[in-house]
């Protein structure tokens, strides 16, 4: 079986530990998210299933004629509902609009990271197949245990317009 | 009673919903052709298709309605035997509540008629701010216009071949010397909406007036009236919701100078739940129309080409060749004869099934012929260096690139150039050769990074590469016998002993051209093969023991394969540019996203992007008196 990714590399390594670079059967193109064209290259290569992540980067046009299963994983954090209103911050409002590129007809399964924003995604009318945890590399990703501190070299306390808006 | 129905559509989306509802509350078989909306029409089209409705894709350059409904007209009439076939535009909407009142309408006229026609009411939203104008009322015109009436196939032509649908489907006519008994359009109309909203209208109003003064239409009868002198209204003063409801209501002709006071319709369209939607998607794609005619032409293709195609990409049928009665995978080809024997599957998967491979994109190239034999070549030799001698535009290092991406090969390409141009591809000035390579940097910076490129002259750049170590050398300089021959001679001790050497214009014998002898010469000393479409393509083998290209070894070996293979290519090739729909939608994506942004904040915000437009495109519209005024606006 042929299998693509279209996302960062690092998120998809726990998928397939063993060096699935070296796999003919396993296609992970990078490029730029400026100018989509490189997805030509799924449609090229005619994946049996291809695992999207962050999947409302990508045109429309480019993913109809990428052949197989095409899996979406929606990555992004959504904002809390109260009060059947969103509380959204710049940050959350913004990704919201990038949702509004996502091209969801185009998808054969459609999953959230997060269980706990089902309310959320219903209240958006999302068409979301199932909830699950992002299969990313638990080696760079993974959430600290309790009880334990981990060492911290930088903190990022703000992002850097706030820094330069402060100065 | 079976109905069918045939429309083209181009950048619809805002009114597609509704008029989906009517396809498939009236007809049991449509065809929706798609003439390269850059909008979501197609996917509100896909999304209801399935066998009552089929979606097709039309590419041309030019508005060939007349010969495509033709075809589509005959294959109708002949696989799904309707007894009526219309053929409707987005606007226009019939004026029956339900199916029964359709049939009862229509009931015994196919036995009487060869075609019906039916005169257009013109109706108007009264509101026009771009809401759902089925949610409101309409006006309605007077009376029905019948000189520009809609036609309707009655099943009496389904086996006569002798008639075509002129272009606009206001008749159908007979290219023998037997008749075609029409109706009389009696009173019978249909609604068309020639306005939806005040947006809708200046950017059709600007498309209109400017297919008029491109195509240099002219004027008389008042036809055409409607696209010009609005222009003069804008001039003076805005346009009046009730001026504008008038022109709309008196659509093609003038209104007369002495109004009429509005009606208002009594129809509801009961079998219409989908709203008419105005987004910004919609409006961007009726820009992009706008833009697309603004463009410079394209020389390099015939203005009356076109090719049809359905969802999988397979040509229905094209005006390059014989227009097929049914659907082929590709035109019809010969295969070689020992690719249908013996190790077949090897064969197909090593040469045939690489050419349906796409590039990334596809800029203006005279190489365009050869791309696909491209991925033959890196899916045989998986080359670890690529060395292209003349770049250009890039067309063939993106389809190299494309194809190491694709084949995952450890391929490092290298293109060189001077981007001074030459005598024979035409000098470019400082800026252009400039623009060029800084283009092509950017883009294989960010998209394919294992790309570089070298802005110098062959030789200069020549011993940065050591003996050997080209598995690909692309030579595609100038193209006089020395300058090849000399491209030829320095760079072939760079080549590895099992590498392959392309010459691109070995078919062309005029202009100084001297790539032919040195390919005469070539030929009685190495393997090669050569192709001779897009100006000739010649591949010199260096080592045809080497078992990676022994597919193409044996092709070079059986003249009457390779020729058959030739021919394979070029039409695959030829197909190439319609099939990469992506990179002629680049530019309106590009509007669809700013307009995107815009929309979700204020209305002042959703001027900007057509003042932008206007002022971007405002050198091109300067052959167009009052056009920027009406996109300002």
């Amino acid at each position: 079986m042929r299998m693509a990714v279209v996302g960062h590399a690092i998120w998809f390594a726990n998928h397939y530990p063993e060096q699935w670079r070296g796999d003919a059967d396993v296609i992970c193109p990078e490029g730029s998210e400026v100018d989509y064209s490189w997805l030509m290259v799924l449609r090229n290569w005619r994946p049996d299933v291809t695992l999207f992540y962050r999947p409302e980067l990508y045109p429309e046009r480019f993913l109809h004629h990428i052949n197989g299963f095409r899996i979406a994983f929606l990555t992004e954090p959504l904002p809390v509902l109260k009060e059947k209103k969103l509380e959204t911050t710049p940050e959350s409002a913004l990704q919201l609009q990038v949702y509004k590129c996502m091209a969801w007809q185009v998808f054969h399964r459609r999953l959230y990271y997060d269980r706990g924003r089902a309310e959320t995604v219903a209240f958006l009318g999302w068409p979301i197949d199932s909830f699950r945890p992002l299969p990313i590399d638990t080696a760079n990703f993974y959430p600290p245990r309790l009880g334990t501190t981990r060492p911290i070299d930088i903190k990022l306390s703000r992002k850097m317009e706030q820094i330069e808006s402060m100065s | 009673m079976n109905i069918a129905c045939f429309t083209m559509f181009r950048n619809e989306a805002a009114i597609l919903p509704p008029f989906l509802d009517q396809i498939e509350a009236f007809f049991d078989y449509t065809v929706l052709l798609n003439h390269g909306s850059s909008d979501d029409g197609p996917a509100y089209v896909r999304a209801r298709s399935g066998a009552k409705i089929e979606l097709f894709h039309l590419k041309a350059p030019g508005y060939p309605q007349s010969a495509v409904a033709t075809f589509f007209a005959h294959q109708i009439m002949s696989q799904h035997e309707p007894d009526f076939l219309f053929f409707l535009d987005c606007n226009e909407f019939l004026p029956f509540s339900n199916r029964s009142e359709l049939e009862g309408f229509l009931s015994g006229k196919e036995k009487r008629f060869d075609t019906l026609l039916f005169g257009w009411l013109n109706i108007c939203p009264t509101n026009l701010d771009g809401g759902n104008i089925f949610a409101a009322p309409f006006w309605r015109a007077p009376r029905s216009v019948v000189e520009v009436g809609k036609i309707v196939i009655t099943r009496r032509l389904a086996g006569r071949s002798d008639w075509f649908v002129e272009t606009g489907y206001h008749s159908a006519r007979s290219s023998s010397d037997m008749p075609i008994l029409a109706s009389n359009p009696d009173d019978e109309y249909i609604y068309h909406i020639p306005v939806t909203s005040r947006l809708e209208f200046y950017l059709k109003m600007a498309v209109g007036a400017a297919i008029l003064q491109k195509e240099g239409l002219n004027l008389s009868s008042n036809l055409g009236w409607h696209w010009i002198e609005p222009d003069q209204d804008l001039e003076v003063n805005q346009l009046s919701s009730e001026r504008l409801t008038r022109i709309a209501l008196h659509y093609p002709f003038k209104p007369p100078e002495k109004p009429e006071p509005l009606t208002k319709l009594e129809f509801s369209f009961p079998y219409i739940y989908s709203p008419y939607s105005e987004t910004a998607e919609s409006r961007s794609g009726q820009i992009g129309t706008l833009i697309q005619l603004f463009r410079r032409p394209d020389t390099s293709q015939d203005p009356s080409s076109f090719t049809v195609f359905d969802e999988d990409g397979s040509i229905l049928f094209s005006s390059g060749g014989q227009i097929t009665k049914s659907r082929t995978k590709m035109p019809s080809v010969p295969l070689p004869s020992n690719l249908l024997s013996g190790n077949f599957a090897e064969n197909y998967a090593a040469l045939i099934e690489p050419l349906f491979c796409l590039p990334a994109r596809l800029p203006a190239t005279g190489w365009v012929g050869h791309i696909p034999f491209l991925f033959v070549l890196f899916r045989a030799l998986r080359p670890e260096t690529y060395v292209e001698l003349g770049v250009g535009t890039g067309g063939s290092l993106t389809a190299a690139a494309t194809a190491a991406a694709t084949y995952q090969t450890p391929t490092m390409l290298v293109g060189i150039d001077s981007w001074q141009g030459d005598e024979h591809s035409g000098y470019y000035e400082y800026y252009e050769g400039d623009a060029m390579y800084r283009d092509l940097c950017d883009y294989f910076a960010t998209t394919f990074p294992q790309v570089r490129v070298e802005r110098g002259f062959f030789a200069d750049i020549l011993p940065r590469f050591a003996a050997g170590s080209v598995d690909i050398l692309h030579i595609d300089g100038l193209h006089t016998y020395d300058a090849v021959k000399g491209d030829f001679t320095s760079w072939f001790d760079r080549v590895s002993p099992n590498g392959v050497i392309l010459l691109h214009d070995i078919a062309v014998q005029d202009r100084g051209f001297g790539v032919y002898r040195l390919w005469n010469e070539l030929k009685e000393h190495f393997t090669t093969l050569e192709f001779h479409h897009s100006f000739g393509l010649g591949v010199v083998l260096l080592a045809p023991e080497d078992e990676r290209l022994r597919p193409l070894v044996d092709l070079a070996r059986d003249p009457n394969a390779m020729r058959a293979y030739e021919s394979l290519v070029a039409d695959v090739a030829r197909v190439l540019p319609e099939r990469m729909q992506a990179d002629a939608e680049d530019r309106e994506s590009q509007l669809k996203r700013q307009l995107a942004e815009i929309y979700a904040s204020s209305s002042w915000r959703i001027t900007a992007p057509l003042r932008w437009l206007s002022s971007t495109f405002w050198g091109m519209m300067t052959p167009f008196p009052g056009l920027g005024k009406i996109l300002r606006h």
